[in-house]
Formats: C-alpha cells, structure tokens, sequence
C-alpha cells in the first residue's frame, strides 16, 4: 500500500535550472548502451518530512528517459493513487523534456483527478488517482514530476513505516531517499551483496535526517518462476514500530469488535455441524462454508481504518460477499462463538515477508486457530480448497493479531506427499496405432485444488475442450469421450476425474514394427507439476541470476498399462532407471505382462526453490530425465 | 412459494449455464424534446458457484455530465422467499475500465450493484433509468445483441420515439419477432424473443457479436443522411495548415510511395494509441493539429491526423470505419446494454475502428490507425472481409477484401545435421509477411534484450534441454519491411536411439509466430473458425545424416487439398541427406462447422509426428 519513493540525485543542478527552457540529459542513455531497458530512470528522488504524529508529506521528484515504444506506453501516462480517508496527492510539476532540451509543460487539461476504476472484483469509490497524461512524448524524450502526497492520517497513529525499493525492471542511474523524522526508526537494507546503497544522516531542526542514496542499478529482467520482484531487487525497511507484537495488537484492535454474532449465524452455525464429531471436523465445516459461500468483491472501504479493518461479522454473513480480511473475520467470529480460539492473521502469499524491521509488508488475511502452542492457518479467501491452507501458501510471513501480540513466524513447508497427483492409465493400441484409453487422475494439495477449481468453475463443455487441447501433444487426433469429475463439493475425499480418449495416430507403424513413447514417460504427469510457471520453460537457461520458486515440493506417480494389439509381441522395453539428486528423485520401471506392458514413474520435487548455485544440477538432472525418457516402447507384427 | 419454484430452473438442463436470464427488458424513450431515456430491468437466477462469481455484480455505463442514474429497485430472493437489499455500500460509483488507460479522453463514470446473499437458486431482480439531464442533438442509432452467454427466458428491447422520428431497423443472423404500435404521440417498437440459447466458448471463435441474432435501429432517413452526419463530424477536424504541411516534408520520401509508407509509419507507430472503441469518447474528433501537437489519439483523432497529412502530402485518401472488434471478445454479452452499430439501416455506431486507404498506381494501401504491428499497408486480418462505410461528402458502404493467402506467408528454409549420437543442430532463415509478420512483432518486438534471449531459449529448449540458440531479426521495428530472422541452434540428444537405430523426428520451428497455431485441436465444432487470415506456411528443411546412414524408415508423402485448403509433405532422401517439405495453405479466413472436418483434417496431418519421423541405422 505504501508507494515506493525514488531517490534524487542531480535534482540540486535541475532545480537551479528550473526557470530554463532547455534541460539536457546525458546523452550516453541511449538504446545501444541500454539494451535491457525500455526507459531509464535518470534520477529519482523522494524527500519524506514526518511529524511526531505520524503524518507526513513526501514529495517526490523523477526525470525517465524514454528509449522504445514500450517504454513510451509504460511511462508517458503516470498514475497516483490515494485514498481520500489518508492522503491527498498533488501534482507539483509535469513536463516533457524533448531530446534536443526543449521543455513542454503539461497542460492542465491533461492532470485529471478521478475515481479509480473498477478492476475486476473491486469497487472502491473512496480509492481516487492523479493522473498524467504527457503529450507529444517520442522516444529519446524523458518525463518529469513532481508529486506530493500528504498523508493526514496515518493508519498507525504516532508512527511511520515504508519499504523502498531500490531497484525495478528499467536502471536507475541515481536515486535518493530522505527521510527526515523526529522518532528513532529501525531500518535495514536488503539485497545489496554489493553494497550499492550508501547512508549518511545528520541533524536538521529537531529532527534525524536520514539519506540512502544509489547509482548505477541494472534493472531486474524476469525469469521464468522467479519470485516476486520485491524478494530480489535492492530495498530497504524503515520503520519506528517498535516490534511485530506492536502491529500484532493494533490489528487486533481493529478486529475486536467485528466479531459479534446473531441469531440467524446461530441457527447456519447449529445446521452445518450436524453430524460433526471432532473440533477438525467443526473447524473444517465453519471453513468450507466461509469459503465457499462467501464470495470474493470488494466494495467501498468504511470505519476508521477503512481498507485495513474488516466489516463487521454479521454484515459479511447477511451479504456473503467480501474481500480477505473479511472473511477472515467472519471465520474467525463464528469460530470463537462455538469456543475455538482464532484470530485473524496478516499475512502476503505473493511475496516474502522480511523479519528483522517490522514494516506493514501485509496484503492479505487469514485465520489462525489455537491447538497447543501453536496455531492452525486457515485460508477462507481460497475457494475449493481441500486443506485449510492452500498448498501454495507455504513459507509465507504470517503475523497472528492478539490482544497480547504475537511475533511475526511462517507457515510451514510441507513435504512431498502433500502435493501429489496419481495418475493411472490404460491405453488399448490397435493395429493402426491408434488407441482407446482411460485416465484416471486423483490429486492431493494443489492438484487437489486445481481438479476442483476446474469442475466447479469452467462449464463441461470448457474444459472437455482444455483437455483435448492439452492431450494433443500424446497423440495426432486426441478426441476424449467422456470426462467425469467427482463430486467437487465433497471435501472428505480426494478430487478424482477420469477421462476416456481415443488417438487415431499414437504408435510410429514401421512396416511389421511398432514403436511408440509411453504417454506418461517423463512425462505429462511430470508437467502437472513442473509446468506451472509462466514466462517460458524455467529451465532453459545455461545458468539462472534468480532462484527458481515452485510454491511447493511435490510429488507424482503415473501408472500406465498399454495393452498390445493382437498378432504383436514385445521385441523392446526401455530399460528402468533412477536419478536422484538434491533437488528430485526420479524412478522408472518397466514390466512385461501377459498381453501389456506396465510402466511406473515416481517424480518427487524435494525443493520449493532452487537457488541460482544449485540451478546447474537440477538442470543437469531435468536434461537427464528428458533423454531417458525418449526411450521407445518396439513391437513386431509375429 | 409456489409462484417462486415455478419460477426456478432445474439447472440440469443448462450445465454449461452459470446463471438464467429469466427476462432482460430495454426501454430506450426518445422524449418530444429531444432527451434521451433508458430503462433497464433484469431479472436472473444463480444457478450454481461460477454464476456467484460471474453474475453477481451488474454495472452499467454512465455518463455523469450528462446523465443520471437511478435505482428503482435491486433485490436478491431466495428459494425460500426471503428478501435481501444491497446495503448503501453495496452500490458503488467508479470510474469505467477505459478511464484508467485512456483518462485523458473519457471520465465515463460505472454504477456496479453487489448482490448480496446470492446462493445457487437465488434470482436477483434489478430495475434502472438513466435520466438526461440535457437533449441529444444526435439522431437516435443502436445495435442490440439478441443472445449472450447465458441462457434466456425471455429478452424485450423496445424503442420509444416521438411519430414525426420514425426508427427503422433490419434483422442480422435471423429475424427477431416485432410489433410497432402508434400511439397519439409515439410509436412504440417492441421487439421480442424467448427461448434464447447460450453461447458456449471455442477456441478461435469469432466475436460473439458477429454470430448473434442482432436489431440494428436508426432515425437515419438514407445512406446519404449518415453520411452527411458524419462528414459534419469529421471534416471540420481536418487540416492542412503550416505545421502540418511541415511534418509531412520531414517525411517526405524519394518517390510516392516512399512518402506514403513514412506517413503512415508515423501515424501508426509513432503517435501513441489511447485504446478506445470508436465511439467511447464521443463522435467529434480533435483537430489534426492538436493530435499532432499531442502525439496520441484514439482511433478518430489517428485517423484525422492521417488523413489530413495524406491530403496535404497529395495523396487522395479515403476515411473508412470499420467493425473490427479486438481479440475473441467473449465478455458476459447478453447482460451488457445497447451496443452501437449499423448495417442496411444507416448506423454509424457500429464501427469499432478505422481505416485509411490509398490507392496509388492501381494499387491499395490499408493503414488501419490504431495498427503499428504489421507491415505499413498490408490489412491485418481482424479487418479482412469486414463491412465499412466510406466517409466523405457523399458516404458508401464498402466491404474491405480477404487477401489471398499469398499475402501472409511463413516461409521458413532450414538445413541441418544429425549425427549418429542423435545430437542435432541447424540453421534457419525465416522469412515472414502479412500475418506471420505481424505474429512475430507481437513476440518480439517489445522484448528487451535479455527478454528476448529469454524467450528464443525457451522456445528451442522445446527441443531438447541443453539447447543452445543464436539469433538475428530485421524488421521488428521498422513496419516498412517484413521480417527476416536467422536462428542458429544446437539440439543435444534430440533424436532417440534404440541401439543402432536412430529416430529422428524432423522438427517444425519451436516459434508460435511462424504458425497459424492448432484451430483444429477438437474433435467436434460448434461455431465458424477464425483462423486470423488465409496464409500459406511453406518449410523446408535439408538434413545431413552421418556418413553411411542407412534408412529403415521413411514415411509416405502427404497430399491433401479440400475447400478449406491444401497440406501437402514429402521426405526424400538426396545423397546423404534427408530433404523436408511441407507446404500448408489456408485459403479462407472463417472456417463454418460443416468445413471443420476439412480444417481439422490438414492439420492433424500437418502436425503428425508420425509423417515426418524418419528412422537410420549406421549401415553396419
């Protein structure tokens, strides 16, 4: 929620400049000495005058230089957001500075201030935005501006925090951040190996001035399934809360009276727990409904701390619609009535949450149910969700809001066994090389998730055609005859689907011989698990820059039975194999039977994310399996 | 109770259905003073989770100068007769979608209703007017879809006009029922269909908006009356004053046509696109001037912009609109209120875009304005074949062509060697016009360098891990030329190996952009094909295999041709190597379901593995 502020650093010599008509830049920010770049940032800079109360102005200054069409898309129209219950944003300057030098001021017609639109899920009238339209924008011209946000009432009365990046997609060739401030604050600056980020500070009227300053940044270039951005690029953390148990409490305090239930909660509560017998059985009704019933829209943010606290229990109930945090808090009310201890927790499953420097890093909540020491997670934004948590929600920051106050921890990683996919397969060849088979897949975790997402979400007809289209690659022609999904209701068993398919072309027929690869070899069960990352093949680079996330290690076993056609016998089988390595364990086998063959793959994921030093050797063992498993299957016509 | 399960569905007999429109009724009321009225009433029922989600919260479009809105009333009914009302904060006031990328020219304001306690078997109920808060100088025009994506009980659209300001209308994709009662003051149009199925998504369909049945209304008297209309809009914008003639000396060329192509290369590349519809932003345009001064437009400002430097540069250009929705436009219509358009009734609202065309020497050129990936003068396929109306003092209706498959060609010409490990490597030259050209831009061009890399990598990985890539391409960003690349690759352990004997799977380009893609990936089909533009994909690959191969396997040449097009393939053996032809044409750009057999039949064989499979053995 916070905006990242950018540093100034040539600002003394432009600001002298400001009553010029002509500004030049360096003239080495060009295409060819930038390659990896759409635009670079020239300078950026951000000056933050706090008060004791924790109000504060910040203004921030930059100057981008344009180098391609997609820079120009990207950057010639600047937005600012603000909620009208915090802050205020101004526009103190805009202009475009042309590459010969020539300034044009934007004009005022083209600063607009309007409601923020309405993007997919979320209506939020009391969200608005500055916006900047900069004319006559061409590549080789920069942007400039100056904007302020005054923030009048802070979320957190009497304190002040922010993460600042130093670092994004495009190079910055100087940043600077000045934070002048009257408390003490913490602070920490993260990924900076090198040490590019340098401080100084000083006195100035009563108040700590506190500078970090950058030059010369490389922008980040996305790999497929890197982490988020903010996990690798140069930040810091700044805060004057003085702990997590801090921001524990406060949240809590948001929270207390939110919980209140009435008689008709009551009278769901009684009709969902017939039958129930266990305090997981109760847990798990109360979540199902939460999760299920309630769906996910965001409207107008109301209360004190609108967008932070949640509505009321009873008002989420009556309209079963509202975002995380209140859902959240209609768990967790129900929950306490029926003398569980929860909580609500914060918590962000897009990026990690750092420890040391407790700053607001937060873009979701959960529930957090008491059992011991500890607590179960549980996640009632997640729809069709089997576990209380869901299985991509592993090693996420997670701050459980109590009257006491708790310390920030993680949400556990999980082995294997908790992601898994089972797949059994029969395929009959005949003697055309074609097939008729059946699939039959059940999912544990995020297959489990993924299989009922589909049966409750798509229509039949959709995704009869996403898996025609995704069994192409097993043989020309695939038609599939029939899907038939499990009950995606019924959370006390696993998610199965079968599918019955034909191919018309599978096997290669070389005159008396027929070879083929087995469907599952390596194999498509292999890349339910693997081939989720978007952004290309995650192990097609010779080396990485950024690790490899998975969300969660996981596991998959294949079994498929090919029934030869009459008149063929086997002439070959490929051989078994295994790869074991630190990152995955793979095993093969092959069995003849009476009139098939039997073929069983065991894939195990052991990481949920491979760091750039251990890339070589998952990539090694990847390539490995990948030749392994071409080995054909040969029949010949007796 | 009993009036409310009678009214309830069984959701058995829709199951790809995730919610019943059990009535959606338009009122559009022109008054005597010219002021302009809507009233809209919805009445649908949750069928299951996905109509939650999908039908839960309804927004419509206003403008909040001109008009205001009002709710009459906004309810949720549960199977057993309970009454919920959206809370105050349930009925929001936002900006439209469109002004968070184009703020500029729209400040569109969207009133969106969250339905509460919606459960499967819930009906919501929904009446709203749009009141005027000033008359309409323009003469009353629309289109209205007749079928969405839901089913419908039942759907009324009615026109309301004073007797002196007669509607007209015509039918598309199937007539639809209608009455027309006069009244002392009015007549009332009333059209009216039940039964309405629902549109079901394939891959590769064309716009729903295309298929749907369709009223197409205006008070236009003729084609001329339009056409008056719109010139009135457009002309006053045109310009031929000194800044204009001067940017068109900047990009004035040895020859005409050299002159020609630097225009519109700059309109079309250079002036940035605010990605609006036609008409989002209202119906006059700015001046060519401003739009220069500014350096981006939507579609109207391009194209005046355009024009007018075309004019002043000599040329005689010809201004026409277009329906060209984007994408495959598979939004929740049917639930959405009048959309605009035209048809053998004179509408302008139809058109979504515009182009420019020039001939020049006997030849066309095409500049669609908001286009700035394809080659400068080809016409991308989204527009091939569409209906357009010609702006100028005295307006026509044109249908701009379906280029030949000729002008959209992957061409793409490989050699290679295979060596007795089964390690591959290759080069190819990739030569790509029309469409292909245009596919490879989208992957391309706005990659940064190590994007870029990136993505080749990923792509030849395809092959097999442990791939390596070099790569060159001309014409990315200078839309004057076509594109031309050079791919270096080498592919470890590509083929698979039994012993002594070698399966070698030639492969096609691992490039989505050299391809029409896979149209034909299902058994059955519902609904006409897209398939972009009629093009032709012409590869040829020559393979050298280790001295002394000896082949076991060759598969038998292909040679097939129907009315959709032609697949023809041949492997031959030249010596010591192995040559790869394949020649796929595409001669139509929408495919109709009875075709698809035809469609699915050239491409099962062209991506056949098994036809393109050749199996060596060391001749020992």
């Amino acid at each position: 929620m916070k905006r990242v502020f950018v540093v100034l650093g040539i600002v003394l010599i432009l600001v002298g400049c400001a009553g010029t008509k002509t500004i030049k830049l360096p003239e080495n920010i060009t295409r060819d000495n930038f390659p990896n770049a759409n635009a670079v940032v020239v300078f950026d800079s951000s000056v933050v005058d706090v008060q004791p109360d924790g109000k504060f102005l910040s203004r921030e200054h930059a100057i981008i230089k344009i180098l391609t069409m997609k820079g120009k898309a990207e950057y010639a129209d600047q937005t600012f957001s603000y909620y009208t219950m915090y802050d205020t944003v101004r526009v103190i300057r805009a202009r475009v500075i042309k590459e010969d030098g020539r300034i044009i001021d934007v004009p005022r017609e083209n600063i607009k201030d309007v409601k923020i639109p309405a993007m997919s899920k979320f209506f939020l009238p009391n969200v608005r935005m500055k916006k900047i339209t900069f004319p006559d924008v061409e590549i080789g011209d920069a942007i400039e501006y100056i904007v302020e946000d005054e923030m009048r009432a802070p979320p957190m009365e009497n304190n002040y925090d922010a993460m600042v990046m130093f670092q994004g997609t495009d190079p910055i060739l100087h940043q600077v951040y000045v934070l002048k401030i009257p408390m003490d604050v913490k602070w920490k600056v993260y990924n900076d190996e090198d040490g590019m980020v340098k401080y100084t500070n000083k006195n100035e009227k009563g108040k700590s001035v506190h500078i970090w300053e950058i030059k010369d940044v490389p922008g980040i270039i996305r790999e497929p399934l890197m982490p988020a951005i903010t996990d690798v690029a140069k930040k810091i953390l700044i805060s004057t809360v003085p702990s997590w148990k801090v921001w524990s409490k406060w949240y809590w305090g948001l929270c207390k009276d939110k919980f209140a239930v009435n008689d008709t909660m009551i009278a769901v509560m009684d009709s969902l727990l017939k039958g129930t017998k266990t305090k997981m059985d109760t847990i798990r009704a109360i979540y199902h409904y939460v999760a299920d019933e309630v769906r996910y829209v965001g409207t107008t943010m109301s209360g004190k701390k609108g967008g932070y606290e949640p509505f009321p229990a009873t008002k989420t109930f009556r309209q079963k619609y509202g975002v995380c945090r209140d859902k959240a808090a209609l768990m967790v009310a129900m929950l306490r009535h029926l003398g569980i201890e929860a909580y609500t927790v914060l918590t962000n499953p897009a990026m990690k949450v750092e420890k040391e420097i407790p700053v607001d890093q937060f873009n979701h909540a959960i529930v957090a149910i008491k059992e011991g020491d500890w607590y179960i997670f549980s996640d009632p934004t997640v729809q069709f969700c089997k576990d209380l948590l869901a299985p991509y929600e592993q090693n996420r920051g997670v701050l459980v809001c109590t009257p006491e106050g708790e310390d920030l921890a993680y949400t556990e990683i999980l082995p294997p066994d908790s992601n898994t996919s089972n797949v059994a397969a029969i395929f009959n060849l005949n003697g055309d090389g074609g097939f008729e088979g059946e699939i039959n897949i059940v999912g544990k975790g995020m297959n489990d998730m993924g299989l009922r997402m589909l049966a409750k979400m798509l229509s039949p007809d959709r995704i009869k055609q996403i898996f025609e289209g995704s069994f192409q690659s097993m043989g020309s022609g695939v038609a599939i005859d029939t899907i038939i999904f499990s009950d995606p209701q019924d959370y006390t068993k696993p998610m199965n689907i079968k599918i019955k398919l034909n191919a018309d072309e599978f096997a290669l027929v070389q005159g008396k011989k027929m070879r083929f690869t087995s469907p599952f070899s390596g194999g498509s069960s292999v890349g339910i698990s693997v081939g989720r990352g978007g952004g290309g093949d995650p192990f097609a680079l010779e080396k990485r820059n950024y690790p490899l996330y998975l969300y969660s290690k996981s596991k998959s076993i294949a079994v498929e039975r090919i029934k030869i056609p009459k008149g063929y016998r086997v002439v070959q089988i490929p051989e078994d194999y295994t790869i074991d390595s630190d990152f995955m364990t793979v095993k093969s086998t092959w069995k003849r039977k009476v009139r098939s063959i039997e073929h069983k793959t065991e894939f195990i994921m052991k990481k949920i994310e491979i760091m750039p030093e251990e890339y070589p050797s998952a990539r090694k063992a990847m390539k490995e399996m990948q030749e392994k498993s071409k080995r054909e299957v040969i029949l010949e016509k007796i | 109770m009993v009036l409310f399960l009678l009214l309830s569905i069984n959701p058995s007999q829709f199951p790809n259905a995730s919610g019943y429109i059990h009535k959606d009724s338009t009122v559009i009321i022109q008054h005597q003073d010219g002021k302009i009225e809507k009233i809209r009433y919805l009445k649908i029922e949750i069928l299951n989770d996905r109509g939650k989600d999908k039908l839960g919260d309804i927004s419509e479009r206003y403008d909040a100068s001109s008009q205001k809105f009002v709710i009459d009333f906004a309810k949720t009914t549960l199977p057993d007769g309970s009454v919920f009302n959206p809370e105050k904060d349930a009925i929001s006031d936002v900006s439209a979608p469109e002004v968070g990328f184009a703020t500029i020219y729209t400040d569109m304001m969207m009133k969106a209703v969250s339905f509460p306690a919606l459960r499967p078997g819930a009906i919501i109920e929904y009446r709203y007017r749009i009141e005027p808060k000033k008359e309409s100088k323009h003469p009353l025009f629309g289109r209205v879809l007749f079928r969405g994506t839901e089913p419908m009980g039942e759907k009324i659209f009615t026109i309301v006009v004073p007797r002196n300001r007669p509607v007209h209308y015509s039918f598309e994709n199937g007539e639809i029922p209608v009455s027309v009662e006069t009244t002392e003051t009015n007549l009332i149009y009333t059209f009216k269909k039940k039964d309405i199925p629902m549109f079901l998504e394939e891959m590769d369909m064309p716009s729903i908006s295309k298929l749907a049945p369709a009223i197409l209304f205006s008070q236009f008297e003729s084609m001329d009356d339009m056409g008056e209309w719109l010139y009135e809009k457009f002309s006053p914008a045109f310009s031929s004053d000194k800044v204009i003639k001067k940017k068109v000396e900047e990009l004035r060329g040895n020859t005409d046509e050299e002159t020609m192509l630097n225009i519109a290369r700059f309109v079309q590349k250079d002036v940035r696109n605010v990605s609006l519809y036609l008409w989002d932003a209202g119906y006059k345009p700015h001046k060519a001037d401003v739009v220069l001064k500014n350096m981006y437009g939507d579609p109207r400002d391009k194209a005046v912009l355009l024009y007018s430097l075309l004019k002043a540069a000599g040329f005689e250009p010809e201004m026409i609109l277009v329906s060209a929705p984007k994408g495959k436009y598979f939004a929740i219509v049917g639930l959405s209120s009048v959309l605009q358009s035209g048809g053998k009734v004179y509408s302008p609202a139809e058109f979504t875009d515009i182009v420019i065309k020039v001939n020049l020497k006997g030849k066309d050129y095409y500049f669609p304005v908001m286009e700035n990936r394809s080659r400068c003068g080809y016409l991308p396929g989204r527009y091939q074949g569409e209906k357009g109306f010609v702006v100028s003092e005295k307006g026509a209706y044109v249908t701009l062509p379906v280029l030949p498959s000729e002008e959209s060609v992957s061409r793409v010409n490989m050699t290679g060697e295979v060596d007795k490990d089964g390690n591959l490597k290759g080069e190819m030259e990739l030569f790509l016009t029309g469409e292909f050209g245009r596919y490879a831009r989208w992957a391309l061009r706005d990659r940064k360098k190590r994007e870029r890399e990136i993505y080749m990598k990923s792509a030849i990985s395809s092959l097999s891990r442990g791939s390596t890539v070099e790569y060159e391409f001309n014409g990315l960003e200078n839309i004057l030329n076509d594109v031309k690349g050079t791919v270096k690759f080498t592919a470890p352990d590509y083929c698979k190996k039994e012993g002594k004997e070698v399966t070698f799977v030639i492969p096609h380009p691992p490039f989505w952009f050299v391809d029409f893609g896979n149209p034909a990936q299902t058994f059955r089909r519902r609904y006409p094909v897209d398939i972009g533009a009629p093009g032709k994909v012409l590869y040829s690959f020559r393979v050298k295999l280790p001295e002394n191969a000896k082949i076991e396997f060759l598969p038998d040449d292909v040679n097939v041709e129907n009315e959709v097009g032609s697949i023809k393939k041949s492997i031959k053996r030249d010596g010591n190597d192995v040559v790869y032809n394949v020649e796929l044409i595409v001669k139509k750009k929408i495919i109709q379901p009875e075709e698809y057999r035809s469609l699915r039949k050239l491409f099962l064989k062209y991506r056949s593995k098994n036809t393109r499979t050749v199996i060596f053995g060391d001749g020992g």
